[in-house]
């Protein structure tokens, strides 16, 4: 085995407990390793391949992430807590319970919306009757330079451009109306700028709450796909380019 | 091929039991030990065993996180040294306790490793777990004495002359310690496994020592271990 050993997908597989079939899954879903190949097409990963996919599940099983947020975490593109005591915005945001995070299949999230939701390039958050984030996917915790768990109880009108702020502050307050379309700026660490909002009142458990979705105006104008890029100067975060 | 590398191969591509779909009780077991609560620190570790039939894999996916959740909250002042000590103690006794789970594919002919940590290393339990695992895959397994000099550990290499030496190292205060045992195996065209906190925390150590490969984990160091036991 040389320094720059490279391994058979059935060695990673018996290095890190899963199938190779999981780790194939894994790359074409979550695009987490682009392996060389060999002339006929083989995988072959190196040891820092090994050291990503251990993080990641580390991610799962230590610090309770979903699958998709330990990806991003273990490729630099998300700020865990540990790393950051708070959100970069200033925001004291409420610590989740590891302990009481329900049990997670590393394949699927433990919603079904957000199996759905994480996959969009669109921001979405469920807002409760205060104004408070309930729960948002990947795209607006990635934005946010939080993790998802730590949005939770956070106001969505914070992230508004101070100029828009009122404006935000009446769209989403009770009673909560049906709007498409509804543009805000918003001022968030990894994303900031125009978007268009559509507004969905709801109502879940006998609570009124309202989904947001947002569209991100000006990447749309240049015709690029939004992709929530990495917080700049956010320790060891990494950018992740938009393929 | 020749049948004893089929069944290497074999055993390499057959993946230990993973805990897919339940994820480990990592958190419940730190607060075990943390409560110094042995008993249900033991119920969660046969529990996970039940679960997955690998010893190893409890070592992997449960033990270790947990040794290094631990470390990680002593690093960052939540908890002092006396939790640490307490923890370790029962991981110690939780690691003894695991019985043996012969790999159903084993190295043929039962090749011979030597595993040692650097002078006045105190963190020998990633070691031990490891020695277990290897045996558990069909190797004889030696443990060099905790304080054997760095100078003598080639001529003990020289000795045994085994297909591998491990090497574990929870810190590294010097890395010329470690570069000579490195240097001595790989003198004697051995290859040399190095693991421990030290290398973990530092990505490239093992290449800058001189190792043949890194093992992050009890499993991964055996499967990188049959890899280098290939003729």
């Amino acid at each position: 085995v040389s320094a720059v050993a490279e391994y058979t997908i059935g060695e990673v597989a018996a290095m890190i407990g899963f199938s190779p079939h999981t780790i194939r899954a894994w790359e074409r879903r979550h695009n987490i390793l682009k392996p060389h190949r060999t002339p006929s097409g083989q995988r072959r990963y190196s040891a820092e391949d090994v050291d990503l996919l251990r993080e990641v599940i580390n991610g799962v099983v230590v610090r309770g992430l979903t699958l998709k947020v330990a990806v991003r975490a273990a490729q630099g593109a998300l700020c865990l807590q540990g790393e950051h005591d708070e959100c970069p915005n200033g925001f004291e945001m409420p610590v989740p319970s590891m302990t009481n995070a329900p049990a997670l299949d590393p394949e699927t999230s433990d919603v079904p919306w957000r199996a759905v939701a994480d996959f969009l390039p669109h921001m979405i958050a469920i807002l409760d009757a205060e104004g408070g984030i309930v729960d948002a996917n990947v795209a607006l915790a990635s934005a946010s330079g939080c993790l998802r768990e730590q949005l939770r109880g956070a106001r969505f009108v914070d992230f508004a451009d101070p100029y828009d702020r009122a404006k935000a502050v009446t769209a989403f307050r009770p009673p909560f109306q049906r709007r498409r379309g509804w543009e805000l700026n918003l001022q968030m660490p990894a994303s900031r700028g125009l978007f268009s909002f559509d507004c969905i009142p709801f109502r879940a458990d006998g609570h009124q709450v309202l989904i947001v979705i947002g569209r991100d105006l000006s990447k749309e104008k240049d015709g690029s796909q939004h992709v929530p890029t990495a917080v700049p100067g956010l320790g060891r975060c990494r950018t992740m380019e938009n393929s | 091929m020749t049948g004893g590398e089929a069944a290497l191969y074999r055993g390499i591509m057959v993946p230990a039991a993973s805990w897919r779909g339940r994820r480990p009780p990592v958190q419940p077991l730190v607060e075990a030990m943390l409560a110094g609560d042995l008993g249900e620190a033991s119920d969660l570790a046969e529990q996970f065993l039940a679960r997955v039939r690998s010893r190893v894999g409890v070592f992997a996916d449960l033990l270790q996180p947990a040794q290094y959740e631990i470390g990680d909250l002593w690093y960052r002042g939540v908890i002092g040294i006396d939790d640490e000590h307490r923890t370790a103690a029962i991981l110690e006794r939780l690691v003894a306790m695991l019985p043996p789970t012969p790999a159903s594919s084993r190295v043929p002919a039962s090749p011979r490793c030597l595993l040692a940590v650097p002078p006045s290393e105190q963190h020998t339990l990633g070691l031990r777990m490891l020695a277990l695992a290897l045996g558990d895959e069909g190797w004889d397994v030696e443990l060099t004495d905790p304080d054997c000099r760095p100078e003598d550990f080639g001529c003990l290499v020289e000795r045994v002359r085994p297909r591998l030496v491990g090497i574990s190292a929870g810190y590294a205060p010097s890395g010329s310690e470690l570069t000579r045992m490195v240097g001595a195996a790989r003198a004697a065209a051995v290859p040399v496994l190095v693991g421990g906190s030290a290398f973990n925390r530092v990505a490239d150590l093992w290449r800058r020592v001189g190792a043949t490969a890194h093992g992050a984990d009890a499993r991964i160091g055996t499967v990188l271990a049959r890899r280098m036991a290939r003729p």
